[in-house]
């Protein structure tokens, strides 16, 4: 099953998703900012990225960027999350190279057809 | 005007003195005059009477015998009275006996005939006739001339004593009447003197000061005490207004944090929502899984409930940022039916939740519209909810269009018309207000907020259109937005800080130099003005987060210690906001931490004393270019070509241009560009294939490309392109005057774009 890199700040929010995740059958790894998420798209190898924005250190557009720029991770899809729905996160989260966008609250049927659909796009492995 | 007040009062006080005793003066001397003359004469008269008396006896023997020389002899002894001019005395039977003149005197004429008894003034002298008794027996008359000369004189002198006598009196009567006039006039003048200071300086201290107990101190009092009235009043006011002025500093301090405390409260109420709504999911699959069935009813409630007020939430900020004035607008053009499309996907299952049937009725020459796209989208939304939840197995009518207003301008019409439960006119007066549904048992029955149409109002008001509603109770509703198709960008309020902005360079390069030292503040900006950079300064880190939202600067330096908000708290803000995140930040400190720097999104990272020729350098790097470099223009159409190529040229670039996509590779590789312009339909290798190589390597990606097509673009097609073009114009949407002045503004922008990123983002 794939393996998923959760990277969010928000300690409830982590542990909901995660578990809702792993309930659908998927492995889940979780990084809590920027820079841990960096370090963890390399060590951990996962399938897909599920990127918060506002994260410490640095957010989630940033780490995004670096993740692109490296090329053992820059096929990695990455689905940008934000609680912001503002006017421009989208396409800000696009051009940070995010595959996909999507705003919190989570809907997990909506999230998890993104998810699919990025997957069977970059089979597992 | 004092000064001659002060001259009327004492000039007419002493005038009116002396009239009045003048007045008195001649009265009384008159007077005086009159019965002095008047007792004169009847002395005189009576002397003369006396003489005659005295004269007429001695005459009486000389009657007896008729003895002229006697009697003349008796009247010559009047020779010792100079005052008889003549005499006479006359016999029995009327005959002068004997005359007399005095020496010197003229005889002519000799004595009158013999006249009454008594005296009488002839001209100017005076005649006595008297008789000559003995007993009662008349022996003859006596006549007398007598010189008046006397009495004139006397009049004389009594009329010259009186004058010198009335002018010394007036002249005592002016001494007193100036000094004691004063009495009167002074407290007057001293009054008139303090109402001037009082008026002129405003100074309600002043008093008058009060001289006597008589009317004029009255009035001094009065008018001390109507001072201290208005001296209190002055206070009261000067308080009332202090306290005004603090209110107002409070309440726009208040209306500040308002603003800040919303902006916040998006995102800290939302991930308390988050947990609850996503736990309540949780639970209710977990319910489902582990077979406990009866649980779910009431998860979903919770849910529900979460999701309500989820949405509460994103109305009531979004109408106090709208009331606030924090709502901007994003202007952007975009394709009309793409963007109707994509409502009526999202609104879909809303609209067949209560067995409603969704038509809709798209005008074919909908082409684009340049507005805010996501309030656009959001009044829409809110339009289609809000019919599809007063309609129960109903239609509900999606219609657009183009339309010529009356002043030839084009708007954008849009109706959402339902078969719901309608309004009645009361109902309709209410329906844009805000926490006012047409009903309170609708909010029990249908839910929602009732601020979806307050807000879709205003957001229609703020694009400069409106929203409109008809309705009939029982038969539907009828909602029409109508929008200008080029919405204009809101004229900001001309208050100080945007006039300033007006002087400046509007495409020039602005430093903010943030530090809290004025010195070093005054140091760099005066160092970079000399760079031909426009610098502007902020004190602290508030103003630095406020300038920049101002001014949108192409860098900025950040002194990391600061009171207050400090550097890194800045930085971080500014990092967050999407807004300003893209700014090239050079951070400046005497603590050497540089990873620390980069780690908080700093571009470059400076030790304080500040090597200004590094940071000058980092600067340049980071400044927009003022010559533009090397641009690529790629169309089929030769005519089009030419056109752009012109446009670019005129505006200072290099251009080389090229057919199709392989053609483009390849001059891609000979020479890389600084920005592309790329038609998508062409032959060989079309524009899609084209991106698609460019961005697969790694040192063309942050070439910025810009596409013209005339082809009318599917959601996969800009799915495709998003994220890889810096922007689609689409020529048919265009005028050829406004696609070259699009063009040339995106030109600009882009490289703008692209030489911050080159510096501290591989894209």
């Amino acid at each position: 099953m794939a393996k998923i890199l959760l990277v969010e700040d928000n300690e409830m929010n982590r542990d909901m998703l995660s578990r809702r995740l792993r309930r659908k059958g998927y492995e889940v790894v979780m990084a809590v900012d920027g820079e841990q998420a960096v370090a963890m798209s390399v060590s951990e190898s996962p399938d897909l990225i599920l990127m918060d924005m506002s994260l410490p250190v640095f957010d989630g557009w940033e780490a995004t960027r670096r993740i692109k720029a490296e090329p053992a991770t820059k096929s990695l899809p990455v689905i940008a999350l934000t609680a912001h729905a503002m006017a421009g996160d989208r396409e800000k989260s696009i051009e940070a190279g995010c595959d996909d966008y999507d705003t919190k609250p989570i809907e997990l049927p909506r999230l998890l057809e993104k998810m699919e659909s990025l997957l069977s796009r970059k089979p597992a492995g | 005007m004092p000064k001659l007040c002060q001259r009327c009062v004492k000039t007419k006080l002493t005038r009116l003195t002396m009239l009045t005793s003048g007045v008195a003066l001649l009265v009384s001397v008159t007077l005086f005059g009159l019965s002095d003359a008047k007792r004169f004469r009847s002395g005189m008269e009576r002397d003369l009477q006396t003489l005659a008396d005295v004269v007429g006896a001695s005459a009486a023997s000389a009657l007896d015998f008729d003895d002229e020389a006697a009697a003349a002899k008796t009247l010559a002894a009047l020779e010792h009275k100079p005052v008889i001019l003549r005499a006479a005395i006359y016999n029995k039977d009327n005959k002068v006996l004997a005359s007399y003149a005095r020496p010197g005197e003229p005889a002519a004429g000799g004595p009158p005939v013999r006249g009454r008894d008594g005296s009488r003034f002839v001209h100017g002298q005076l005649e006595v006739f008297r008789p000559i008794q003995r007993g009662a027996d008349r022996l003859g008359t006596i006549f007398f001339l007598v010189d008046l000369s006397e009495l004139r004189e006397l009049i004389v002198n009594c009329v010259v004593s009186g004058i010198i006598i009335l002018a010394g009196a007036l002249l005592v009567a002016f001494i007193f009447s100036s000094r004691l006039q004063r009495s009167v006039s002074k407290p007057i003048l001293d009054l008139a003197e303090t109402t001037q200071k009082v008026l002129e300086q405003k100074d309600y201290s002043a008093r008058a000061a009060k001289q006597s107990d008589d009317e004029v101190g009255f009035l001094i009092d009065k008018f001390n005490e109507m001072l201290g009235q208005m001296e209190r009043h002055e206070k009261d006011l000067t308080e009332i207004n202090t306290q005004l002025r603090r209110s107002q500093q409070e309440a726009l301090a208040a209306t500040e944090a308002k603003s800040h405390f919303l902006a916040n409260m998006s995102h800290e109420l939302r991930t308390p929502l988050n947990a609850i709504i996503g736990y309540s999911e949780m639970l209710e699959e977990e319910a489902a899984d582990s077979g406990q069935e009866d649980l779910i009813p009431d998860l979903k409630k919770i849910k529900g409930a979460g999701k309500h007020l989820l949405a509460l939430i994103n109305d009531i900020l979004d109408l106090s940022k709208i009331e606030a004035g924090k709502m901007d607008l994003y202007l952007e053009t975009f394709d009309l039916k793409t963007l109707l499309e994509d409502v009526v996907a999202t609104t879909r299952l809303l609209v067949q939740k209560k067995d409603n049937i969704l038509e809709v009725r798209l005008s074919p020459d909908l082409g684009t519209m340049r507005a805010d796209l996501t309030k656009v989208r959001q009044a829409l939304f809110n339009l289609l909810s809000n019919a599809s939840k007063f309609t129960e197995h109903g239609t509900i009518r999606l219609k657009a269009g183009r339309e010529i207003g009356p002043d030839k301008a084009e708007w954008i019409v849009m109706q959402v018309q339902d078969t719901g439960i309608g309004m009645t006119p009361e109902q309709l007066g209410r329906m844009f207000q805000a926490f006012s549904q047409a009903d309170a048992s609708t909010v029990r029955k249908y839910g929602g907020t009732g601020l979806g149409l307050a807000i879709t109002r205003r957001f229609c008001l703020m694009m400069g259109g409106d929203v409109t509603v008809a309705s009939e109770i029982g038969k539907g509703s009828t909602f029409t937005i109508r929008l200008p198709s080029q919405v204009q960008e809101p004229r900001a309020e001309p208050d100080e800080k945007t006039a300033d902005l007006l002087d400046l360079p509007q495409e020039g390069n602005t430093v903010l130099v943030v530090d809290d030292d004025p010195s070093a503040r005054d140091l760099l900006k005066r160092f970079l003005n000399k760079q031909g950079l426009y610098v502007e300064c902020a004190a602290n880190g508030q103003e630095a987060l406020d300038m920049v939202k101002r001014l949108h600067p192409t860098v900025i330096t950040l002194d990391v210690m600061m009171p207050g908000m400090d550097g890194w708290a800045v930085l971080a803000r500014l990092k967050e906001d999407p807004a300003t995140a893209d700014i090239p930040v050079i951070v400046l400190t005497i603590v050497d931490d540089t990873h620390f720097g980069h780690a908080f999104g700093a571009t470059e990272y400076l030790t304080k004393p500040v090597d200004r020729e590094r940071l000058l350098g980092i600067i340049n790097k980071l400044r927009h270019p003022s010559v533009p470099g090397q641009a690529l223009v790629v169309d089929d159409e030769p005519d089009v070509r030419d056109m752009l190529t012109r446009t670019l040229q005129r505006q200072g670039w290099t251009t080389a241009s090229a057919a199709d996509g392989r053609e483009v590779l390849e001059s891609v590789a000979a020479q890389k560009p600084d920005l592309i312009l790329l038609d998508l339909m062409m032959p060989r290798m079309d524009g899609f294939e084209f991106v698609t190589e460019m961005r697969q390597r790694e040192e063309w990606r942050t070439i910025p490309i810009i596409v013209i097509t005339a082809k009318s673009l599917t959601k996969e097609d800009r799915e495709m392109l998003e994220g890889h073009v810096q922007k689609v114009l689409l020529k048919g949407g265009f005028s050829r005057d406004e696609l070259l002045n699009e063009l040339r503004e995106l030109v600009t922008e882009c490289v703008q774009r692209a030489q911050r990123a080159d510096v501290h983002v591989q894209i």
